[in-house]
Parts: structure tokens; sequence; C-alpha cells
């Protein structure tokens, strides 16, 4: 929680961290979870926030 | 805070002559007007070269770290939390230390100091009570102690050592306002945007040189992460992505554990507000976990624990 | 030893071998038609001519006859050897024009046209038949005629009576000349593979399929030529390891026992007694069996799903139920099989993924009986998602259409017409049945059998037959599945060792592991294998390619694909690759670790490798089978997934495991029939016992019910448990009593008690949950607002207090499924339809006048429970069946209950009184959300504790040391509930026998140098694994004790310093994976 307050704090957009906690078990939520993620950050478009480029050689 | 420095210097040469400690933290005089240094003395005879004003800013729990011997040592509030922590996280054990406790009225920031006078050169500086003197080649000017304060100073809620084995004087009253993490929450209120450019501008100054870490007593592992090469956890260059990764991850190895001393601060050259990361750590846990770091040495700090009830509302 | 020359090079041999012999071995080629390594050259077709020089002249010699000596020199490419090769050729070409094998030869010498006059002949007469059929011991054919009349033939040109048809001839003629058929008076088939059902031959020495253990050819007397004529040994000859000896004799051993446990298993039945079926006749009419092979990846058609008469793709299919199965009359087996629904069911879906969209499946049924665990799901499924037809019809005939052999299956539709459908093929689902030899070997044994033949059992002790010392599991028992085999098979395990409990560890071989090998400092050496599992990952990746790519990576020795990497030969090449290519680091692209990793460490270990320098890339479960569309793309994955294995593996180092004791006290949780067997069993090996229940008292939901199916008086039995239970010394029972929390791990656990408010703290080894579940309180048919209106348990009770007021009833109904195979439960019970026919029957006992009714959806008295059936529409008990749509509603009119049910016999609505409606409420379990918790177990979508494997492990969790029986895991009867209790039992003793565990070398360790002691790891870690060292250089620095660390990682996630690492999953080797994804 603590991490994911810091970065949202210094601008990480919203839904592009998240936590959960799926046992082996748990195909089902697994499933849901992913498909909830990637819905998310399809949204979201690409990262552009602490992503590294490679450096340009001129 | 002037009238400490002849207590210290007789407390220290006491402790010496007797033989409870065999060296005694303070500090001393700096060269350059309110820059008061560390200084370790072994000699009982040394103790004039002590000094304490409201130029003490740098942490001198730093110092303790691994040592073996008894030590004397001078601690504010925020030193004394630091001591604490530094028992906690086995560093230093509560039998080698001999705490004398500064009930501490906040320290100068010597920016704002230095701005005030429009950034003429100070050569010298001079406490009086609730005032100080600056003097400069062609300049002398008075101000008010409280209106030049380091802003975890002026917020502090804890200004009187929390352990101690001697206190120098009276307990002073600590700060009572609600709205400690005021700073915090203006940047809260920001847009997702307008916080990455917040942060993104602030950090764009900083040189990697790693002042902050060093000043900072919580860091004390023997390879920091930003010196490991296999993996590179961050960059070395000054890329902006890794500097951020850089001021994150520091923070963040203090979460739970910082005290606000500012020290931080005070030491990086560019002038970067870097405790905007760690206060606003200092915010959350103090509201998910009820928790400020070094109040007692019964506790670990929050990351070190797990309990039943911790919050999980995040997770999924 | 001879030396010479061969090409110019210096080779040698032994006295008496030929060139062609010694050419071979060292590489160089010679073209041969004639040449048969089992047999005495004859030097006929020439090919094998060779120059040879032997000092002063040269000359051509044929090879393959030619025997070498010191100092000759050979050529065998010159353009002399050549040209005198091509002319052969040629000759041959002009004598067989069409002959494949000579047109090749003819293609490489270069010649397009013969410059002879052709032939129509497709013998080159090299005799080989001839020869061969001699070593055969036998003279079916030799060469007569001269000159140009000269061929092949049998005496008198006729038939022969002489041929045994072992078709030697045919395998070794180069052209394809020898037709068996003109030969043998014999019919000439294929030696029928046993494991594949008839669908293709095998030879006389063969291995019995791919996972056979052991995996060594056998050698079939019937059909073997040595065993016939006692000549050949061509077998003799080329095995290089010299294994094989004709003149081993069958054993008699005698063997001084204990216990015996049978477990002869089932045949299946034979429908060629079936005349109306006509599986003799039609080749595609075939069996479960047979299906079940033309399904496999390693069947005779690979898994493509063909028909048998022309091997034409089929479109439309059907199944046709209870062959062999509830029928007197036309064979003699009443009971149900029990497994055949489930597994036509799995057929055709199967069936459907093979063959894609268009294949039309359906299945002729009875009763679909899909009651085991998560079966009802898969049916539903079936029919829902995949659209598999069910009719419920009873097949009488099927007819086969002569010109296309179409088969014509006649069925009675819903609205009672008989209708005709055409199928492509049909599959009889065959029943089990207890094989005639089996039958004999119990009467020798003088083991009671029932009245289908199967053992017979008590179902308080399901698997003791009726003599003492003698168990039984499995399909001997009575018709069943895979799970319900394997706990059987723990049950006799249980029974068994009780009696050997004495003797246990008295007679134990110890494993002599082989020496490991250190292979630190070696130069990296990784052999990459690729798995194909049959088609699960070949059908959507290109396995070659990623072998090949593989190949191509940094440190990579050897590649190889395997069609089952897990066979136990497999396993065994595996271990010959690794020492003979001398291999440090081993991945395994297959599925996944969680089954397979402990295979596969175990291999490396025999081939002298820690078996920690092993990683596996899951192409199949997170590649082949999520992206079966997009096979490319599949493949590119597979290869990303193969290097970051590589990646990794190239980084391990060899792990050392530490030896852990493991606490001899058990707990078991849960005073029920199950927990209470479970403590009995586990006392009568000799362990301590600490049984839970939360109750006042011990029975469980047993105190609740009359009488077994069989007979017996379920109280009685119950009260004996009981005391027995409260009687054995090994036994600590704790009555209202609930379990607090639950610390520590397998051989350790520590777990508080909660009596009344006062805490205990046990400890113990091991813990088995039997829980149990409970009867579903209807919410519908009026239940709880009409006192008429009760579940099973209360008739039960009511059978045991008062029996005489249920005598005056006129007319009792029963509702079947309530609360069970609803939308919102989609499981079936089990227990119901049994219960319920039975207590109609108890009904009709007490008042032989009484109407009884049951409604119905499908009645699922499985196994011998058939007969129960059977017995209640003997006596009248009338059976009508319902459909979820259209359930029986029930309603309160002149002082009696009204129910209303659409009879679809009868295609009207029937409106009937009752004094007295049981309603066959569903079984729910309590879904203990806590105990799952404590015990870190998972439990399944409805409630009931997750297995550790459904067929594999049914009476234990994935979790180690924690034990599965009874309700808690799906509904069961008693006899099943006891036989998974003893089941249970029987996994945990071979952990509590072992007395000492070792642990995983997965641990965490501490980098002194990077510690900044701040003791994070002391305070993080739940098993109080990691320690301040006290002494030493490092004093002061944390450190791991491997015993009690389990590998969980929290240490190394909070460490700030990066002191702390996981073994096998240090930073280098995630980071290499990460940079090389």
């Amino acid at each position: 929680m603590l991490l994911k307050n810091l970065l949202e704090h210094i601008g990480l957009e919203p839904g592009r961290l998240h936590f959960s906690w799926i046992s082996s078990a748990e195909a089902a939520k697994f499933v849901e979870v992913a498909n909830e993620v990637n819905q998310v950050v399809e949204e979201l478009g690409p990262a552009r926030f602490l992503v590294k480029r490679k450096a340009r050689v001129a | 805070m002037l009238h400490y420095t002849e207590k210290i210097r007789e407390i220290a040469g006491r402790l010496l002559k007797q033989g409870v400690v065999d060296v005694f933290i303070g500090y001393r005089k700096g060269s350059v007007p309110m820059m008061n240094n560390p200084l370790l003395i072994r000699d009982p005879g040394s103790t004039d070269l002590l000094y304490w004003d409201s130029n003490c800013a740098l942490n001198l729990c730093n110092y303790l770290t691994g040592r073996k011997d008894r030590i004397g040592i001078v601690a504010t509030g925020c030193v004394s939390r630091n001591i604490v922590t530094h028992i906690v996280e086995n560093q230093i054990s509560r039998s080698q230390l001999y705490v004398v406790g500064i009930p501490c009225t906040g320290m100068i920031s010597h920016r704002a100091v230095i701005r005030a006078v429009g950034g003429r050169e100070i050569i010298e500086f001079e406490e009086q009570g609730e005032r100080f003197l600056v003097r400069g080649r062609d300049f002398e000017e008075i101000f008010e102690k409280n209106d030049f304060l380091q802003s975890n100073c002026a917020v502090c809620r804890y200004p009187n050592p929390v352990l101690y084995d001697e206190m120098l004087g009276e307990r002073v009253p600590g700060y009572e306002g609600d709205d400690v993490y005021r700073d915090v929450e203006k940047v809260e209120q920001m847009s997702s945007e307008d916080r990455r450019g917040f942060f993104s501008r602030m950090i764009s100054r900083c040189i990697r040189c790693y002042a902050c870490r060093d000043a900072c007593p919580l860091c004390y592992c023997p390879t920091c992460f930003v010196d490991e090469s296999r993996p590179q956890w961050v960059g070395k260059s000054i890329d902006p992505v890794d500097t951020m990764t850089f001021h994150l991850l520091r923070a963040f190895h203090c979460a739970g554990r910082c005290t606000d001393c500012g020290a931080c601060e005070r030491a990086c050259p560019m002038g970067i507000p870097v405790r905007q990361f760690t206060k606003k750590l200092n915010k959350d846990v103090q509201e998910l976990f009820s928790w400020e770091a070094g109040l007692g040495l019964e506790q670990r700090p929050p990351l070190d624990v797990y309990r039943q009830d911790d919050y999980d509302g995040f997770i999924r | 030893m001879i030396t010479f020359k061969l090409n110019g090079r210096e080779v040698q041999g032994e006295e008496g071998e030929y060139i062609l012999e010694v050419a071979e071995r060292y590489g160089v080629e010679i073209p041969t038609l004639c040449h048969h390594k089992a047999l005495e050259p004859a030097g006929a077709c020439r090919l094998c001519t060779v120059e040879l020089f032997d000092g002063r002249r040269t000359r051509f010699v044929t090879a393959c006859n030619y025997p070498i000596w010191e100092g000759m020199e050979v050529y065998t490419d010159t353009d002399e050897v050549r040209r005198g090769r091509k002319l052969i050729v040629e000759l041959l070409l002009a004598r067989c024009p069409e002959v494949p094998i000579i047109r090749r030869l003819a293609e490489d010498y270069g010649i397009e046209e013969p410059r002879f006059k052709k032939d129509e002949d497709d013998c080159i007469l090299c005799g080989l038949c001839t020869r061969i059929c001699e070593r055969m011991g036998n003279g079916a054919i030799s060469l007569a005629g001269r000159g140009v009349g000269l061929k092949v033939t049998t005496p008198f040109e006729i038939q022969s009576d002489l041929c045994m048809a072992c078709g030697a001839c045919v395998s070794v003629c180069p052209t394809g000349h020898i037709k068996l058929e003109e030969i043998t008076k014999h019919t000439v088939k294929p030696i029928p593979s046993e494991y594949d059902m008839g669908l293709r031959g095998r030879k006389p020495i063969y291995v019995p399929y791919a996972q056979a253990v052991p995996n060594t050819p056998v050698i079939d007397r019937d059909t073997c030529m040595h065993f016939r004529t006692g000549e050949c040994k061509i077998c003799v000859q080329s095995c290089s390891a010299g294994a094989i000896d004709h003149a081993q004799q069958d054993e008699a051993i005698e063997l001084r026992v204990g216990a015996i446990i049978l477990a002869p298993g089932f045949q299946a039945f034979d429908p060629g007694r079936y005349e109306a079926y006509g599986y003799a006749e039609n080749p595609n009419i075939v069996t479960s069996m047979e299906f079940e092979r033309l399904l496999s990846a390693s069947g005779p058609t690979m898994g493509h799903l063909v028909r048998p008469s022309d091997g034409k793709e089929p479109r439309r299919i059907a199944w046709v139920q209870c062959v062999g199965s509830r029928d007197v009359h036309r064979c003699d087996n009443a009971y149900c099989s029990s497994v055949c629904c489930m597994y036509a069911v799995k057929q055709a879906v199967i069936a459907k993924e093979h063959a894609g969209g268009e294949l039309d499946c359906a299945i002729f049924y009875m009763d679909m009986r899909t009651h085991g665990k998560d079966f009802e799901r898969y049916y539903n499924d079936a029919r829902d998602k995949h659209g598999v037809r069910f009719i419920r019809s009873r097949i009488p005939a099927i007819e086969t259409v002569k010109e296309t052999g179409e088969l014509l299956v006649p069925y009675v539709n819903e609205k009672e017409r008989v209708v005709e459908e055409r199928f492509d093929l049909v599959v009889l689902s065959v029943g089990l049945e207890t094989a005639a030899e089996v039958v004999e070997l119990a009467k020798k044994l003088g083991v009671q059998l029932t009245e289908g033949r199967f053992c017979k059992t008590d179902p308080f002790r399901p698997v003791a037959t009726s003599r003492e010392g003698i168990f039984v599991c499995g399909a001997f028992q009575g018709p069943k599945d895979i799970p319900q085999s394997v706990i059987e098979a723990g049950s006799a395990a249980a029974e068994a060792g009780a009696l050997l409990s004495e003797g246990r560890n008295s007679l134990t071989l110890t494993r002599e592991e082989p020496q490991e090998r250190d292979c630190r400092g070696e130069r990296l050496r990784v052999g990459v294998f690729v798995c194909r599992c049959g088609i699960n990952i070949a059908g959507v990746v290109d396995v070659e390619a990623v072998r090949d790519y593989a190949a191509s990576l940094p440190h990579v020795e050897y590649v190889a694909d395997n069609l089952y990497t897990c066979s136990q030969d497999t396993q065994e090449s595996l271990t010959e690759v690794i020492k003979e290519k001398n291999l440090n680091r081993i991945v395994v692209a297959a599925c996944t670790p969680k089954t397979h990793e402990a295979l596969f460490q175990e291999t490396m270990a025999n081939a002298g490798l820690n078996k920690y320098l092993f990683e596996m890339a899951n192409i199949r479960n997170q590649d082949s089978w999520v992206h079966q569309e997009d096979p490319e793309a599949a493949t590119a994955k597979a290869k990303d997934l193969v290097r970051m294995a590589v990646a990794k593996v190239t980084l391990l180092e060899p792990l050392r495991e530490a030896e852990l004791e493991v606490n001899q006290k058990a707990l078991v949780v849960g005073g029920g029939v199950a927990g209470m067997t479970a403590a009995r069993a586990l006392s009568a090996q000799g362990y301590e016992v600490c049984l839970v229940e939360r109750a006042q008292s011990l029975g469980g939901q047993a105190r609740n019910l009359y009488r077994m199916w069989t007979g017996e008086n379920i109280q009685e039995r119950l009260e004996e448990l009981i005391e027995a239970v409260q009687g054995d010394e090994n036994i600590r029972v704790h009555l209202e009593t609930e379990l607090g929390n639950v610390e520590g791990f397998v051989g350790n656990f520590r777990t508080t008690l909660i009596c009344r408010g006062k805490e205990e703290v046990v400890e113990h080894g091991i813990a088995v949950i039997a829980t149990g579940a409970q009867e579903l309180k209807p919410k519908e048919y009026l239940y709880g607002e009409d006192s008429r209106v009760v579940t099973h348990l209360e008739l039960d009770r009511m059978f045991m207090n008062d029996e005489s007021a249920l005598r005056g009833i006129k007319r009792a109904v029963f509702i079947q499924c309530v609360g069970s195979r609803e939308p919102e439960r989609p499981y079936c019970s089990r227990v119901c339809c049994t219960h319920s026919i039975e207590s109609a029957l108890h009904l009709k006992e007490l008042n032989p006048d009484m109407d009884v009714y049951i409604l119905y959806r499908d009645i699922r008295t499985y196994g011998e429970r058939e007969y129960l059936y059977r017995k209640a529409r003997l006596a009248g008990i009338l059976f009508i069946p319902f459909s979820l749509e259209r359930k029986p509603r029930v309603s309160l009119g002149q002082g009696a209950l009204k129910i209303d049910i659409w009879d679809p016999l009868l295609c009207q609505d029937i409106v009937m009184n009752s004094d007295l409606l049981v309603l066959a409420a569903a079984i729910v379990p309590y879904g203990d959300q806590k105990l799952a918790r404590m015990f870190k177990v998972p439990l399944n979508e409805d409630g009931f504790f997750v297995e550790a494997h459904a067929k594999l492990g049914p009476s234990e969790f994935a979790t180690d040391g924690v034990y599965l029986c009874g309700m808690a895991h799906y509904p069961k009867p008693i006899d099943e509930s006891v036989a998974q209790a003893q089941a249970a039992v029987s996994r945990a003793v071979t952990l509590l026998a072992r007395q000492k565990i070792k642990t995983s070398g997965t641990v965490a360790e501490v980098n002194p140098l990077y510690c900044s002691s701040c003791g994070v790891c002391v305070e993080v870690c739940p098993y109080k694994a990691p320690t301040m060292r006290e002494q030493g250089p490092f004093a002061g620095k944390a450190e791991v004790n491997p015993v009690l660390c389990k590998g969980c990682g929290i240490c190394v996630a909070s460490c700030r310093s990066g002191a702390m690492s996981l073994k096998g999953f240090g930073n280098d080797q995630i980071m290499a994976m990460i940079a090389h994804m």
C-alpha cells in the first residue's frame, strides 16, 4: 500500500499498479483479475512515466 | 540554545574523565558560519572544542553505527528517535550509550538566511536567545529565529529526547497544530499529471551525489543498492528515470523508520526538498499503521512485521 | 586383428570378417541389395563390387562375401567400380523397371532408361527371402527353376502349409515382390497389439507400451519363431547388451506374507455377444476401449480421429451406453458399471476437440450417471458448451448400410416415436466385469463373491474380504473409476499395514543413491529436452523448431525432443545422455513443475547430477494450451521460455538438503465415521492420535442414518466404532473442541485447541481433515411449512423412533435432486438416489399396500446399488422422471399434499395426493474458510476441500502433511468415507514411518558481507528460520537455519541490504531470465 501510494503520489497513473493474492487453486480468480488488469491498462495506454528511453546517439 | 554549550562541555569532560564513556560525540563550531561539524573526542582535555547552537542539524546518530566502544552522545528529539531505531535494528546497544538529551527549539535553515540576505556572503553568525545576528563584509542583520526554522523543525512534535541518561534543561513544548502534513496534502490534491511534473522538476537539479543518503542515519547498509552492479538496480547516470528511481527507493527504504530529522534535505547541495518523498511515506505509515518511528524500544517498524489485521484493502 | 587399407585409409577388422562389415563400421557406404546382417552373404546382387589391389594387380570382388586379409587395399568408389555398378543397376532396371529401390539406384548412377529390353518383373533373385526362411528354421520357399526360369516359389507352386506366416521373407524383401498371401495357407494378419486393442500390430518382441514399467521388451512365446522352430535367434545376435535368454523358464516363487491385497482389475465386456449390435461384423462399431486408443496421441492413428473401415474422418459419432451393464437379458450383468457415462461424455468432448466444430456427437443413455466430484459440471459443459447431444433411449439394435459402411441407430424420441439416425461410427460403452480367471482365483483363495461376481465386503470395512488378512481394491471390489480405485488402494494398504505394523522397517532395503558428481568449475554443458507431450504440445508448438533453436543457445551442448519426456524409457535415455555427454545443467521444456519437476530431478540424481541444476520451461500449460489458436506465436513463446530457462540454468548452483524429524503424533479433525475410522487406522499402525470433534459426542452425520442399502443397521455399527475409539489407548478424544490456531508445517505442527474457552496446544506431525458435510434445509416443496414434508434424515429419524406411525400412510412420494444439480449448486449429491430407494423399500416393507412414487431426474444407483433399483421396481415402486425445466409442483389441497408432475412417458400432467413427501435434500459442505486458511488448503467453488490431484491424490492435500477424507471432500456413502479415511491414513503413514524428511534445498541464505544486522529477516519469518550469529567472524550478522526455512522468500523481499537470497531464485538468476525475455 505504501509503495502504491508513493508511486501514485509522484505521478504514476492509478490503475498502472495492481496487487492481488491468488492461490494456485483459484483459477477463476486469476482469469478475472488478469482480464481486469488488462482492460484497465489497455485503457491507460502505453506507459510513459518511469520508462527509461534508450540513450540516443547523435 | 547557546547556553547548552557549557553544560555539554562539562558533562563530556566528566564522562570521559570518569571513564563512563570511551568517546563523546557532539558538534564543533563550523569553519563556515551556520555549518557546525560533528565532533568525536576521547581526550577530556579537548572538551572546549564542543559547541552547541541552532546550527547543529546534522544527525549524530550516523556516527553510532556498528561502534563497539562506550559512547556519550548529545541528542535532540529527532536524534534520540534515530538512536531508538538504531537500537531496535541492532546497530548499537543501549548499554553502550550515555545519551545527553537536549530539549530542542529547532534548527535554523541556513538556506533561508542566505536567501534573506540576498545571497551575500555571511562571515559571522551569532545566536542571541530568540534572535540571531548575521554579519557580512558590509552588512549586519538580526532575525527572529522562529521565522527561519528548518521546515521539519517548524512542525516538530517531538523536540524533547525520547531516550536519555541526562537532560540538559527543561522540556520544551512540541508543535501541536494538526497541519503537520500540510505540504504533503497540497501535493496530494494536485492531479496525477501535475504531481508527475512537480516531482520531475524537483529532482531535475539532482546531481546524484548521494549526500542525502550519506547524511541519513537510516542508510547504513554495507553495500547500498545504488552501488550494486550485479544486478544494477538503478542506472548511475543522471537520466531522469534513474534519478527518480534512486529517490523512490531511497525513500522507500526509510518507510516507517524516518524521524523527519531533515538531515537529508540540509545535506543536499542543490537544495532539493527530498523530504517530500519520505514525508509522504511518514504520513501514510501514520494513517495505515498509527506509527511514528523511534518512539519506543519495544516495537519494530511496521514493515518489519506482519499482523492478521494489517490493512489489505488494496489487495484484491 | 587384421589391418588393411580402405580407400587409402588404414582400417582394422577381425579375422573372418568381410569387407562390407568393416566398411560399414568405418562409415564407408557400399551399396547392396542382397545383404542382411543376420544371414550368411550370398554375393547375389553384385552391387557391392569393389576394387581390390593385392600388391601386384587389381581385381573386382564382392564386398559382402570377400574375407579381409592383412595388407590388402580396397577401393570402394573408383571410376571403374562405378562403371561396373552402373551396368549392374542398368540390368536390374531392365528386369524390374517399376521397383522403387531400383529406380532410386538408377537415378543415383545417372541412368534414365536401360539400354536393354525391359521386363515386368519385380524380383531380383537376391535370395534374401529363401535364406531368411531357412534361418527361421523353415523351408517354405526356395529358388526353383533354371536360367531365365529361376524364381522364388513354394513346393509345387501352391500355397504352402509348411509356411508359418511369420512374415520374415516379406520384411527382408528389398523390392516388395514377396506376397505372404501367395505363399501361405494360413490367414495373414498382424499380431494384434494388446495395448492398441488390436487396432494395429506388434512384433513378437515388443515393449507393451511407451510408459510400461519396467520398460523392457518381452518375447511372445506364441509367435516368436525361435519358440516355434528352435531357430532364428537373430535377436540374440543383434542385442549388443547380450540381454536375450531364450532358456528362461517360468518360476514358481513362494513368499511368506502377512497380508494379501487383491487388485486384479476388470475386463471390458465383450460386445461380440450382442448380435443385434453387429460389433463383430462392422469395423465402424468399436468399443469404448478401442475408441480410447483412436483418440490417443500414442494410438494407432496418432490421435487422428478416423473410421477404422476406410480411414475417413467421421462426421457423426454415436455412443451407446450400458452395453454389458444393467442388463439381464443379453448378459448376466445386472449391475451398473459406474464409469461408462462419464467416460462417454469425456470421449465425446475430446472427439469434438480433436475434430473441430463439425463433428456431431450423440450419447444414447438410460440414466446419465455423473455422480463423481466435478463430473456434473463436466456433463453440463459437454451439453451446453460443446454441444454434445444426450438422448435418453436404450438402443435395441444397430444396422449397417452396406454401401457406405454407415450405421443406422433406431431410438425412441421424446414424442415416443421410433426414429432412425445415421452415424459414421458407433462407440459401444462397454461395461466392467470380473474375468473368469479372477472368479477362479477368488474360489482358490476362499474369498466370497457378490451376485455380480465382485468381491464381497462390508460397508464398514470396504476393502476387507470374507477371509481375514486378504484385502481387495479397485474394480474387483465393485465397478469404479480411478479416484475411487486409488482411494481403495490406500485403504487396502492401510488395512494390510495395520496387520504388518510390528514388522515395519524390518525388511527394508536402503536405496543406494548414486554418487553425486561434483561439477563445480566445469565448463557449462546444458542439455535441453523438449517434450511433445503427445499432441498436447506438438499439436500447437513446432517442437522441432524449438529444439533446433535451443541448440543455438549459448552453453547448450545437447538437445532432443521426446514424445513423452516423462515416460520411463525417456527417463532412462535421459540418464544415459547426461552421463555420456557429461551434461551439468538440464532444461526440460514440457509441462508444469508442479507435477513433473520431482520426476526429472530424480532422473538427474540417478545420473549423478545435483537435482537443483535443473529448470523447467512450461511450454504446455502456459503456452500450447492457452495459445491453441496461434501456433506461430506459441512457437515463438516456447522459444522465449526455453531461452529464459537456459539463461537461468547456467547460473544455478548445486544445493544441499537438510533433514527434519517428523513428530509421530497425528491430529484428526472431525469425529464422524471418517474421522473415527482415520483415528482407529492410525492407532492400529501404532500412532498416537488426537481426535477433535466440535459436537458433544462422536458420530457425526451417521447418527441420523437408519440403514445401509445393503441392509446393515447403521446405529449398531456406529456404536461399535465409537466404543472402539473411546476404548483405544492411542486415541485422545477432544469433544466440544475447535481449532484456534495452527502453526508449523509438515512433521512439526503446533495446533491450539479450544475447548469451552480453554486453550491447549498439541504438537503433531500430520493432520487429517474429516469435517464432513450436512443436509441442506430445502427452501421449496413446502418444506418447513407442512410437517408431512420431510428430508431423508428426518425420515430416517422416524424409522428409528416410531415406525408404526408410518404404516398408515397410503401414498408416499420422493422428490430427488432437491438443491442438487441446480444452477446454484451444480453437483450431484451422490447418495440420495440410493437413499430414497432404500427408504422407499422400507416403507413398502412397513405397508406393502402403500403407493410409493419416486420423482427423479436420473437414477444414479451406481455399481451394485443397481440391484436395489431393480428390487424397487419389482416391488411396485413407481418412478417418474422430470427435467430441471419441469420440476414437480407441490401444493396443499383438501387436507393432503398435492403433487403435480409432467410424465414424459404418458405425455401428460399427473396430479397425485400424498400423505408423505420425502425430499432428497442436497448434501452441502461447511465451507470452513478458517480451517482452510489455518492449514493452507484450498476449497472449491462449492465449498468442498480440494484434494492434491483429482485422480492420483484424492485423499491428500497439496500441502504436505495434511490429508483429507469423508464428506468434506465430496458427498459419499459410509463405505466410501471409511475407505477414504483409511486411504488418508495410509498416505499419512508413508510420511510418519519415514521419521525424518528431507527439506528442500531451495532455502534462503545470507551473504554476511551485505548483511547490515538490522534483523528484519528475524522479525518477518513465519518459521523462525533466520537468527543472528553469535560467534565467528560474522557475529552479529544474520544466518538461516535451512531445516526451518520453507523457501517462501519473505525475508528476501524484506531485506533492504540485499543480503538475503533464495537459492535457486537468486537475483542474478531472475535478472538473467528477465534479460532474456
